[in-house]
């Protein structure tokens, strides 16, 4: 299976070479072997020994084309089947890809301080949409393409959590 | 002298944390106070009792006078510490707290008006021979008058509002032209927030250090400093980095700045902790900036190269003592540094991080002291500032200490929110930094901002295996366990079926 790590474009070639039994197993990672030993699985994510080295991950988001885990502390994304994902890519580009990006949302979880675009406006990318404040400090939303403003999904003084929808774009 | 008996701590977090801490070592009882937010906060669990003051937002509830003093009555406090920030430099709340017969553990409401009052510190310091800042003598409200101050103490000059602190407002011209364009600007400006354009025209010192140096006086007029503190390294005006002693600062400079500071604090009849705070320039000219009348932040790194704990001696003095020791008794031991952990991400403009922490390890280890309110569990709010630990390290030299915190910013964990420790991380290996060469603009010079990303990619690039096989493992137990390595299980519906019925995840 092909693996692409993401925030390292690194990409690696990984199977399973063999079960030795239930938790043990001899995977190959590029053209090297490793001894892969899971310690101990749960719902706080997966304890294993890689060769002499212990290490943790935990799953926090996966679908079918890509994970987001963290592996000893440091979040990664990880996907997969990414030389068949580029090339569907390739030849899918077109509407489909910007209706899904719609919506936009917030980073943060924070309260509304003042809604700066209007419904029906105008917008170009980067301008700034609504402000919010969180620890004492403000942060702003800004479009994510030029468009106009199908809807603003808040008001001012309205609580978002992080990734909610404050704005619909089209 | 009055026997404190029960302190009330009007604050949260790490630093009612410490309160408490202290009077536990004193034998003295503590209150807390807590919004809904904290009703769970670590604070509320260690003291021994817990008064709830309000919702969440700070204006409700910590910053609630009325409502803080009503609970100090009710549990019987003796005492109120104020803490850093909230109601700790308001002289309203200084008077009610001596109107209801209850200690504030601090100095006095007239010095702290005192304090707040930049020209009023400048004007005194000038009178004992402090060096300040060249500057205007008073505000001014008419541009000519500014052009004449600023040919006297020579460009480049800072033109700053006499209203509106924090660094707000500051504007910089190079020479007569520019300062008239900025005065027009600067005083609409003022005129439209405040009604009033008070300006006043500072000399610009480039390269600038900042180096504090804590105070603490007796009510019995004994006064000593213990020493200096760097924090240069800040981001817009907000420290991220202290540590004792400063390098600029040598035996010869130490004494007399100390002296200064003593001498400051006779002069204006000072009271309990403060800081006086000064900038220093590139041939190391010190000049008085301001003082602040609370205990700060970064308090710690003095309690580590002196041994003193600041906490017991305030309140020592709030009760009448002495301080029982004498400047000469004082000794720099070491070299201790300070890391602010804030909940913001630096790789996405320090926006705020805010949510619930399922897990953290604290590092633990030999000179390794961590001041925190984070546990297993804890939701760090939006409704406060982002300080969630103070990381400090200790080392018979420099390098030790900085080793030291470096190995334990390695071991600091905190799951569910972004922080600032990949920029500590990156601060501490920087050569500018081991070096010495710091000043207020650092982070700019050095752009350290552009190295943190690189910091955080190294920390995964060593894991590249790991990662591999715990993506590899995920499509393993989701078929589980029966896989071979020649049958690919190309039905995705299927896979992400079981995985939802055999996993629960996420955060």
């Amino acid at each position: 299976m092909e693996f692409k790590i993401e925030d390292l474009a690194i990409t690696l070639n990984a199977e399973v070479v063999k079960r030795i039994n239930g938790n043990e197993m001899i995977i190959k990672i590029g053209d090297k072997e490793h001894k892969l030993h899971v310690i101990c699985c749960n719902s706080n994510g997966v304890e294993f020994m890689l060769d002499n080295s212990y290490h943790h991950a935990k799953y926090m988001h996966v679908n079918s084309a890509d994970m987001k885990l963290m592996v000893d502390g440091n979040l990664v994304t990880v996907s997969k089947y990414a030389e068949l994902r580029a090339i569907a890519q390739k030849s899918s580009a077109g509407p489909s890809a910007s209706t899904s990006q719609r919506f936009l949302t917030s980073s943060i979880p924070g309260r509304v301080v003042s809604v700066v675009a209007k419904p029906n406006g105008e917008v170009k990318k980067g301008d700034v949409v609504v402000v919010l404040e969180s620890m004492k400090m403000q942060v702003a939303i800004k479009a994510h393409k030029d468009g106009v403003i199908k809807e603003l999904k808040i008001k001012e003084g309205s609580s978002v959590s992080r990734n909610d929808v404050v704005a619909i774009i089209e | 002298m009055e026997m404190i008996k029960k302190i009330l701590t009007a604050n949260r977090g790490e630093i009612a944390i410490r309160v408490i801490r202290a009077c536990r070592e004193l034998g003295i009882k503590s209150v807390a106070v807590y919004s809904d937010e904290d009703a769970q906060a670590m604070h509320v669990r260690l003291a021994d009792e817990a008064y709830h003051i309000g919702p969440p937002s700070p204006r409700e509830s910590y910053l609630n006078m009325e409502r803080i003093i009503d609970a100090g009555k009710k549990s019987g406090a003796d005492a109120i510490h104020p803490g850093y920030g909230f109601l700790s430099e308001n002289a309203s709340f200084v008077d009610a707290c001596e109107k209801s017969g209850i200690i504030f553990i601090g100095p006095t409401s007239e010095t702290m008006r005192f304090s707040g009052d930049k020209m009023a510190v400048k004007t005194v310091a000038k009178k004992i021979g402090v060096p300040v800042v060249p500057a205007s003598d008073g505000t001014l409200d008419d541009v000519e008058k500014a052009v004449d101050v600023a040919e006297k103490i020579g460009y480049p000059v800072l033109l700053k509002s006499a209203f509106g602190g924090g660094g707000r407002g500051i504007r910089l011209a190079n020479d007569e032209k520019q300062l008239r364009q900025e005065f027009e600007m600067s005083s609409m400006e003022a005129k439209a927030a405040y009604g009033r354009a008070a300006m006043f025209v500072e000399k610009f010192l480039p390269r600038i250090r900042h180096i504090e140096f804590q105070l603490v006086r007796d009510s019995h007029g004994n006064a000593v400093y213990l020493f200096e503190r760097e924090c240069s390294i800040q981001r817009r005006y907000q420290k991220l980095i202290e540590m004792a002693p400063s390098p600029a600062v040598d035996e010869k400079t130490r004494p007399m700045v100390g002296g200064w500071v003593v001498k400051l604090a006779n002069e204006i009849n000072y009271l309990n902790a403060g800081t006086v705070e000064f900038i220093c320039d590139d041939k190391r000219n010190f000049y008085l900036i301001e003082i602040n009348s609370r205990l700060q932040v970064e308090h710690p790194v003095t309690e580590l190269i002196t041994g003193v704990d600041l906490l017991k001696l305030q309140i020592g003095v709030a009760s009448g003592e002495s301080i029982p020791f004498k400047q000469s008794d004082l000794k720099l031991n070491g070299c201790a540094i300070e890391c602010r952990i804030n909940a913001e991400d630096p790789l996405n403009d320090f926006a705020p991080s805010s949510g619930p922490v399922p897990s953290c390890i604290i590092p633990y280890g030999p000179g390794i002291r961590v001041d925190t309110y984070l546990f297993p569990g804890c939701t760090v709010s939006g409704y406060y500032d982002s300080l969630v630990a103070k990381l400090l390290a200790w080392g018979r030299d420099f390098d030790e200490s900085r080793r030291r915190i470096k190995n334990a910013l390695n071991e600091f964990y905190i799951e569910g929110i972004q922080t600032t420790i990949p920029l500590h991380k990156a601060i501490m290996d920087d050569p500018a930094f081991i070096a010495g060469d710091l000043s207020t603009d650092y982070l700019d010079r050095f752009k350290i901002l552009e190295k943190v990303e690189s910091v955080a990619k190294a920390g995964a690039k060593d894991k590249v295996d790991a990662i591999v096989a715990a993506a590899l493992l995920h499509s393993v137990l989701v078929r589980g366990g029966n896989s071979n390595s020649t049958e690919h299980n190309t039905n995705k519906w299927k896979e992400s079926g079981r995985f939802t019925r055999n996993f629960s995840y996420g955060i």
